[in-house]
């Protein structure tokens, strides 16, 4: 088995879809509920929302833009919020993404996640997982998030997840509240708890180098070494 | 006989002209990692059907590609113990009476 680094598997997954117009990459927007109330965030409608939870897709019309998007080629799918642990049913979506075969990046604040949605994401393992950190010390945290206990629950949510070894990220948005932590932010990060991390910008996994690919090979050579006998029918198996 | 069925936590993409076996869960294959198949693969996957034994496999590559048995035996072994090694199948002896899972 040929081993192939992320980068490699993305480059010639990419080289290959060059011109041909395939959505390989696609971003959805779960909720526009959140606990947090952040100074700079235009998306933070209170979690207990009923009309704005009202206006939200449901479970199955998320399934199936997720068939839809499947079928016209996505790969790599964001879920993002809001915050998207808002929504009750999150997991199930997810769960649904995932079962059809798309390589998912969730963007959190980590405040709502628990141990058992912890263990649930290490068992159906993200292709990224990315908590935004909104400062170093919990005063200039809850000053930007503006809810008390916010910041104790976001290093939870980040010990739970490292505990069991998920793919994550953390990053931070750099506004005037928490401009003089950034730095100390980052050294938090990659130095204490061997993170990545990043200020803010929205492409955030093309060059993100956290998974493993092989090319499987049947046969010593290529396969374009053994000239086809007669064309096969066509089974039309084309998603996942 | 040996017979070889695909995981039910791996998921097979066709993106274009690339194939991707992608897994669903942590108890298939590796943490991290994801596949890509080549085109005599692609076919040997879809050939995976819980029936298929290596030699009726074979059978069928030979009779669709210009290899002989000896050569396509060898190389499809070599691809399924790949496939076994990562998890994404596994296979099971049938006899007359009882499947035996290994």
């Amino acid at each position: 088995m040929q081993q192939l680094s992320y980068n490699e598997f993305s480059a010639s997954l990419h080289h290959s879809l060059f011109g041909q117009r395939i959505p390989v990459n696609g971003t959805i927007e779960v909720t526009r509920r959140c606990p947090l109330t952040c100074l700079h965030c235009y998306n933070n409608l209170p979690v207990q929302d009923i009309a704005a939870r009202s206006t939200e897709l449901t479970y199955d019309e998320h399934c199936r833009i997720v068939d839809e998007i499947v079928e016209a080629g996505c790969l790599w799918l964001l879920y993002t919020g809001g915050e998207i642990f808002a929504r009750r049913d999150f997991l199930d979506i997810f769960t649904y993404a995932k079962r059809r075969g798309l390589l998912i990046t969730l963007f959190t604040n980590g405040t709502l996640i628990t141990p058992k949605i912890a263990d649930y994401l290490a068992e159906y393992r993200p292709f990224s997982v990315e908590i935004t950190l909104y400062g170093r010390t919990e005063e200039t945290y809850e000053r930007l998030t503006g809810v008390p206990g916010s910041y104790a629950k976001c290093l939870q949510g980040i010990r739970l997840l490292m505990e069991r070894k998920l793919p994550l990220k953390l990053k931070t948005v750099a506004v005037t509240v928490n401009k003089h932590e950034v730095w100390e932010m980052k050294r938090f990060a990659e130095e204490e708890l061997g993170l990545e991390f990043e200020l803010q910008r929205r492409n955030t996994r093309a060059d993100a180098d956290v998974i493993e690919s092989a090319r499987l090979r049947c046969g010593r050579h290529c396969a374009n070494r053994y000239r086809r006998r007669r064309r096969r029918k066509k089974n039309g198996n084309q998603g996942g | 006989m040996k017979r070889y069925r695909k995981s039910e936590n791996v998921v097979m993409r066709r993106i274009v002209e690339q194939t991707i076996l992608v897994p669903v869960t942590a108890n298939v294959a590796e943490l991290n990692s994801i596949y890509m198949l080549n085109e005599l693969g692609t076919r040997v996957w879809e050939l995976i059907d819980h029936e298929n034994s290596l030699e009726g496999i074979v059978e069928t590559i030979t009779g669709e590609y210009e290899v002989g048995p000896d050569e396509a035996t060898s190389s499809v072994l070599e691809f399924l113990n790949s496939l076994s090694d990562a998890k994404l199948i596994a296979s099971e002896l049938r006899t007359a009476d009882a499947a035996t899972q290994l």
